[in-house]
């Protein structure tokens, strides 16, 4: 590292040395040179000193901000990308010539089966599932070529039609930048582990053009815990990625959102209709992947190329009566939005996509469901909200405020994440007064979901995959032991440390218990081992309890505490003792290890 | 503790290669947010410059479509227009349009809906919401929307549609029997009209006639005339105000230049032959004689008091037998056989005023013969039209 140079001695002597006009110019100019030199020096410095030698966890939240800038402009750019093929592929047109929409989807299809099986193998599946695996197998690796076979599978995938979106592969994308970055700043293992989901926020966040949606996403679906650490670095990356995506594409969420009031209570009735619908359509479209992905996982590897061109040409034959199921399909849910289908139209695209997205997904087409799965929602919402209308007039609202709840119901629905599915309705419509329709709706389809398909969907794709990832949905209704249920229900025997050895002794009567309690008049708790006081009590009768050798302060838990506090903290104590929350010096049981593991078998 | 704090020879050389590393990394990463936003940038740009082209390719495509009188082609044009410019309120505004001529006019309105969340102040939108409020006969809507239109935002060379949005709410009104609403509205437009727009003045001026204010009706047909003398409409409008402000020499005189200018119209030549008829069947006319007076007079008593009996045998019977039934009919047989006696020569030339009276009865006559038995025909009606200038229509 270079020295501090002086650069006003610099200067003053390129002042010094002009004697001709020429030279003092050159002698200027080389010292001005000279000083930009050591200003950038003094500048790296600083930045050396005050940055790079930040410590891990700034850095972190630094290196998140990174993270989403840069997913923020692969988003942006992949946008681009999907429609700039688009274009090229299937036309300008909303509703392309009929030719195109049969032989774009194959074409593409083909193309897009050959540079996954030769350039980008890792470019199948769902990108959470690799996220995930990412977080609890490969320690936070995820491979940059999976990054460009992402971008350039998907795009050309989605771009000629196939019934896919493009949300789960920036997911990925943002995960693979982020473990990029990570991996050549050397983050330490447990850093590395959590920088895919950073990653994977900032992706969803800039394809969903909403934040909450995809940081609730990521820790509903990818990492399962709200810490905080984590959750710091996640949110900045995501606003930071929205924040880029905006600056280029602009701030206009994904659909234009027409006005919703909820017009009477009566109407939350029709909602429910919409959930439980929802459910049913959610549990079919889960039970169609579930049938046909294995069977074709399991043909002979050479159909893999011809897989998704036949799925095209089948999404093809759908498009040429039904060309709104070709692609993302953004512009037909707004058109839904806004009331511009009748209700038989929206039953048979909702019915179509679910066809057409499942070809393209279980022939291996590299995309998402995020956008799919939405737009099956917008139309079955709508369908629901024109039949309730028909049939009961006055009892539903518009059909597009259906179309609107429909979409969160089926993303409760079908990708099981129902926290997330009620932000991102209130968050891309911007409307808080629809929170209630919504959570109506998306709740009772996420319970039918549940109830009749016990795999969600992300875990029944990594069984498929061959590979066993921890189901966040078990996690969250796995049933957490507590203190109390390991509590037996005995009768406690408390001496009092002033209380005669004599005296205890009489207290302790016929008892088989090895060890006492003995009250502190402090308020902790002590071990007294009945042998001993039966010893010294034979000996010294007037020998004060508290005279007596005991081992304290015991560890206290409380009842509602997790039983896995309780496993910890008993370590080599014979037991704990269970006080209560109200009245710390009030003793509610003991409990010993063999409680502990007795409760853990019994359950 | 972190793994850069762990002390051993091994460690501390990967610390070293670590902090390197990351001081490399993070500033190359730092570096690299230039040139990857100038990339992006520019694909950005590219990107939004094609959709813009597409945009405007679909929108014109669309308004060709609307000009053919394809709505179905017009509308798929114009949706994807607005796929590429979501808040184009022009694509919208067309598009509501074609939806509207397709006759799906929810979708219509959410468009429209659209476009005013947007910008309540824009006038075409509103001026195409209050069609659809006066579709489903919403007259607060319509009222509202057509009051924003012409109080909103239009383009500098689109003036002239403030003054349609009113033009159209009079019409509403008088459609809704606001007529002193409607006359309001058509006062402003009157002048805010450009005396030049003969259109404006015309449909104006139609508008006052059928408010019942004949007399600003024919101001503004007047407006037009100064602009294009031999305008048949202004010309005729002219000649049925004047009628109905009993000017009626006036009105021969707009009506026969009319006729002249539009000889094969039947309703101008219609209306003239009433206008000449009920000039030569008035008494009052300016600079006639009291022999010519008196005698049309006369004539006039005998066409009422014949029109009188032969409505009175339409309805029940001839007058003075059974006929008691229809008492209007009744009084005023009696009064004509009061005044029969009357209407001599003598009379009424010594007692000009007998003129009045026998008049009065005429104009009474026709009144409720119109009434009970239908509108009149010839001298009948010609007698009405001038009973309705000497009282007004309504008396």
């Amino acid at each position: 590292m270079s020295g501090p140079i002086n650069a006003d001695g610099a200067s003053a002597g390129g002042m010094i040395s002009g004697g001709a006009n020429d030279d003092a110019v050159a002698t200027g100019r080389g010292s001005r040179v000279k000083f930009e030199r050591n200003r950038l020096l003094r500048l790296w410095n600083a930045w050396r000193r005050h940055v790079l030698t930040l410590r891990e966890n700034p850095l972190f939240l630094l290196l998140a901000v990174l993270i989403g800038t840069f997913s923020g402009l692969a988003v942006v750019c992949f946008r681009i990308a999907i429609d700039w093929t688009r274009w090229w592929m299937l036309g300008s047109a909303l509703a392309p010539p009929s030719w195109r929409v049969l032989l774009s989807p194959a074409v593409g299809g083909l193309v897009v089966a050959l540079l996954v099986i030769y350039l980008f193998p890792r470019s199948r599946g769902s990108g959470v599932n690799q996220t995930k695996a990412a977080v609890y197998v490969f320690d936070g690796y995820v491979p940059f070529r999976t990054v460009i076979g992402k971008f350039v599978c998907c795009a050309l995938a989605i771009g000629s039609g196939h019934s896919l979106g493009p949300e789960d592969p920036s997911l990925q994308m943002g995960a693979g930048i982020a473990s990029l970055l990570g991996r050549r700043m050397r983050l330490s293992q447990e850093k590395l582990r959590l920088i895919a989901p950073v990653g994977a926020a900032a992706g969803l966040a800039a394809a969903f053009n909403a934040p909450i949606a995809a940081v609730l996403f990521v820790i509903e679906e990818v990492i399962g815990v709200w810490s905080g650490g984590t959750l710091g670095a996640i949110i900045l990356s995501a606003v930071s990625s929205v924040v880029v995506m905006r600056w280029f594409l602009g701030s206009a969420p994904l659909f234009r959102i027409p006005a919703f009031r909820l017009q009477s209570p009566l109407e939350l009735l029709a909602y429910a209709v919409l959930g439980i619908t929802g459910g049913a359509a959610s549990i079919l479209f889960m039970r169609i992947i579930a049938y046909l992905r294995p069977r074709l996982m399991a043909w002979p590897r050479w159909t893999l190329i011809v897989q998704p061109a036949a799925a095209g040409l089948l999404i093809g034959l759908i498009g040429l009566k039904l060309p709104q199921v070709l692609g993302a399909g953004y512009p037909y849910i707004d058109q839904a939005l806004h009331g511009d289908f009748t209700w038989r139209l929206l039953i048979l695209l909702g019915a179509a996509k679910i066809l057409a997205t499942s070809f393209s997904f279980v022939s291996g087409t590299p995309g998402g469901m995020f956008a799919p799965t939405l737009f099956i929602g917008a139309m079955l919402g709508g369908a629901v909200g024109g039949l309730e209308q028909h049939f009961f007039h006055g009892l539903a609202g518009s059909e597009a405020a259906f179309a609107l709840v429909g979409m969160g119901t089926m993303f409760a629905g079908f990708l099981r994440t129902p926290i997330t599915s009620v932000f991102l309705v209130v968050e891309i419509t911007g409307n808080y007064s629809i929170i209630l329709p919504v959570m109506i709706s998306n709740m009772l389809a996420y319970f039918i979901s549940r109830r009749y398909q016990k795999v969600p969907l992300f875990d029944m794709l990594s069984r498929q995959d061959g590979m066993v990832l921890p189901s966040l949905e078990e996690v969250r209704e796995q049933r957490v032991l507590r203190v109390e249920d390991a509590l037996p229900e005995s009768h406690i025997i408390v001496l009092a440390a002033n209380e005669k050895s004599a005296q205890a002794l009489e207290h302790l009567g016929p008892t088989t218990d090895l060890w006492l309690v003995v009250a502190e008049r402090a308020g902790g708790w002590r071990l007294l081992a009945a042998e001993e006081l039966r010893r010294r009590a034979a000996n010294s009768p007037e020998l004060t309890v508290g005279e007596i050798s005991t081992r304290g302060p015991i560890p206290s838990v409380y009842p509602d505490q997790p039983l896995e506090e309780a496993l910890r903290l008993i370590a080599d104590w014979p037991l704990l003792v269970v006080t209560s929350r109200v009245n710390p010096y009030r003793l509610e049981g003991l409990i010993t290890l063999d409680n502990i593991l007795h409760t853990y078998r019994a359950s | 503790m972190r793994p850069d704090d762990i002390e051993c020879a091994n460690c501390a050389r990967l610390q070293g290669a670590s902090k390197s590393s990351r001081e490399w990394v993070l500033t190359i990463s730092l570096a690299l947010i230039v040139p990857a936003f100038a990339i992006t940038g520019v694909l950005t740009r590219m990107y939004h410059v094609r959709q813009e082209s597409l945009a405007a390719e679909w929108l014109q495509d669309g308004s060709r479509a609307m000009q053919a009188g394809n709505a179905a082609q017009a509308v798929a044009a114009l949706r994807t227009s607005l796929a590429y410019t979501p808040d184009d309120p022009a694509a919208e505004l067309r598009l509501a349009d074609a939806e509207m001529v397709r006759g799906h006019y929810a979708e219509a309105q959410s468009y429209l809906d659209a476009v005013l969340t947007a910008d309540s102040g824009n006038g075409a939108a509103n001026l195409s919401r209050a069609r659809l409020a006066v579709r489903e006969q919403n007259i607060p809507d319509a009222l509202r929307y057509y009051h924003n239109a012409f109080y909103g935002e239009w383009p500098e060379n689109e003036t002239n549609r403030p003054l349609q949005a009113r033009l159209e709410l009079s019409q509403f009104l008088l459609e809704h029997g606001k007529n002193a609403d409607a006359e309001a509205e058509l006062i402003s437009l009157a002048a805010a009209a450009p005396p030049n727009d003969v259109d404006m003045h015309l449909r104006t001026g139609e508008l006052f006639f059928r408010a019942g204010s004949a007399r600003h009706a024919l101001d503004e047909f007047h407006s037009v005339l100064q602009t294009s003398p031999d305008n048949v409409e202004a010309l005729k409008g002219a000649g049925m105000a004047s009628l109905q402000l009993g000017a009626f020499s006036d009105a021969e005189r707009y009506l026969a230049q009319a006729g002249r200018v539009a000889p094969n119209n039947t309703f101008i030549q219609t209306l003239l032959a009433e206008t000449r008829n009920v000039l030569e069947a008035n008494p009052f006319v300016r600079g006639l004689s009291e022999d010519g007076k008196q005698r049309r007079a006369q004539a006039a008593f005998l066409t009422a008091t014949a029109r009188l009996n032969a409505c009175a045998v339409a309805l029940r019977g001839p007058l003075g037998s059974s006929a008691a039934g229809v008492p209007d009919l009744q009084t005023a047989y009696a009064r004509v056989q009061a005044m029969t006696p009357l209407v001599t020569d003598a009379r009424t030339r010594t007692h000009p005023a007998e003129i009045t009276d026998v008049m009065d009865l005429v104009f009474d006559i026709e009144k409720i013969t119109a009434l009970k038995c239908g509108p009149p025909q010839g001298t009948n009606l010609a007698l009405l039209r001038l009973s309705q200038a000497a009282h007004g229509p309504g008396q």
